[in-house]
């Protein structure tokens, strides 16, 4: 599924993957359109790839309320009108009508397809999931820990305490550690005392 | 914790525990990977903070909200690219020669007056002293197992532990000349700044000027089978006079 979303992506390479992350519509004809390289693209679409400039405006009721329309659109219709609006924008941006100039730019930068608005909430379920499965793993660690072999008998705070009186009789560390003049850490201690058994 | 991080009690010959730097060192080499070290660490930093802000800038100042309009037909700038390309290859030049200073300079060893020869084996090292022969033109040579968890003296360290150490004088430059018998192992030691791969058939060296008195603890340092973690390395540094009281020791015993 991923793997099919992202090979779909990688031909298009204007829209992202996401229909593995989120149920948008594959918005398939107007980005295609977007895209300078040329592409397999649905042959009813194609000669209109051709077309040269128009100089015709598009009228405004085409064009009315789009931003509402615009996704429920078909792709084919979708296709159409991106046309019709990339023809228009090869003439001088001047004789663009207002309409047409909002219309293309909502089509081109708006809030759909990957550029959606995420639902509402979706970032604290992202965090309480993974919330969850840390709680899982921390559990699981726990619950492996408990099979574990007990310490071995050097973590214990009498051996440790041996170890700094041998380390400082070999002379360990005599620049910054255990056998410097002033030195005041606990050397090699960070256990607690052995449990009397 | 921190607190005795910073306190310095953990630029630690013998690991320690939480040791996040160093351990002392007792040889020149030591002493030049650790300023070389310091002195990249400071580069570091520079970039760390200045890639961080770069960051946090872009974040800022290019969120949908501030800046709605996406260049996506905006995919060169000459200027920008010579200089995020220049100033890496410079800071990269300024890291490289101090290294290569320092990497040959330990590459060198200068006119030894003692040879150590140590050999890997699954899993123990063994050592030979070539120098040194008695009438019978013997040389020392011994081998150094780890002590077992269960034969440790209280206060001694699990897993660095050896039956018999390496000795060699301090003040004086010595040779380690490094092989294997069987698979590839490493002979390192962090204080003593060594750490050579140790190939069959093949002979490795280095330098070792030890310049204090101590005990100084190394493992294999190349996974060489499933006790690989029970080979250490213990280097013990004399003066020369207790050197030579050992060594007729040796010859004799
Ligand atoms: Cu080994």
């Amino acid at each position: 599924m991923f793997l099919q979303s992202v090979s779909r992506a990688a031909a298009r390479s204007s829209a992202m993957p996401t229909t593995a992350i989120r149920s948008y519509r594959t918005v398939s004809g107007p980005m295609a359109c977007l895209n300078a390289r040329p592409q397999p693209v649905k042959k009813s679409i194609a000669p209109q790839q051709t077309r040269a400039s128009s100089e015709h405006a598009i009228s405004n009721p085409t064009l009315a309320g789009i931003e509402k329309r615009w996704e429920a659109m078909p792709p084919q219709e979708q296709a159409d009108l991106w046309m019709q609006l990339r023809d228009r924008m090869k003439v001088d941006w001047h004789q663009m009508t207002l309409q047409e100039k909002k219309a293309a730019y909502w089509i081109a930068f708006g809030p759909h397809g990957p550029r959606a608005q995420a639902p509402k909430g979706e970032g604290l379920r992202i965090a309480v999931k993974v919330a969850q499965l840390t709680a899982v793993s921390v559990a699981l660690f726990y619950v492996i820990h408990l099979f574990a072999k007990p310490q071995p008998k050097t973590m214990s705070k009498e051996w440790q305490e041996a170890s700094n009186e041998y380390a400082k009789a070999e002379k360990i560390n005599p620049i910054y550690g255990i056998s410097a003049e002033g030195y005041e850490g606990k050397g090699f201690v960070q256990s607690p005392p052995a449990e009397k058994s | 914790m921190l607190l005795d991080i910073l306190k310095g009690h953990l630029l630690l010959d013998a690991p320690t525990p939480w040791g996040l730097f160093f351990q002392d060192s007792a040889s020149p080499q030591m002493e030049g990977i650790e300023e070389l070290h310091n002195n990249i660490m400071f580069y570091l930093a520079v970039i760390l903070f200045t890639v961080t802000w770069m960051m946090i800038t872009i974040i800022r100042n290019f969120v949908a909200t501030k800046s709605p309009i996406a260049h996506k037909y905006l995919n060169h700038g000459t200027l920008i690219e010579l200089i995020w390309t220049i100033t890496p290859a410079f800071i990269l030049i300024l890291i490289a020669f101090p290294s290569f200073k320092l990497l040959y300079l330990m590459d060198e060893v200068m006119d030894p007056s003692l040879v150590v020869y140590a050999e890997g084996h699954q899993w123990y090292w063994s050592y030979q002293y070539p120098d040194f022969t008695n009438e019978e033109n013997e040389f020392i040579e011994f081998d150094s197992y780890i002590v077992p968890e269960s034969d440790l003296e209280d206060g001694q360290f699990r897993m660095l532990e050896v039956d018999n150490r390496v000795i060699i004088p301090e003040l004086t430059h010595t040779r380690f000349v490094i092989s294997a018998a069987d698979v590839i192992h490493s002979y390192a030691c962090p204080s003593l700044g060594i750490k050579a791969d140790a190939y069959p058939g093949r002979l490795n060296q280095a330098s070792v000027y030890v310049n204090r008195p101590g005990t100084f603890f190394g493992q294999c340092s190349e996974i060489c089978g499933i006790l690989h973690s029970s080979m250490p390395i213990a280097i013990q540094s004399v003066s020369i006079k207790d050197f030579l009281l050992w060594l007729r020791d040796q010859m004799e015993g």
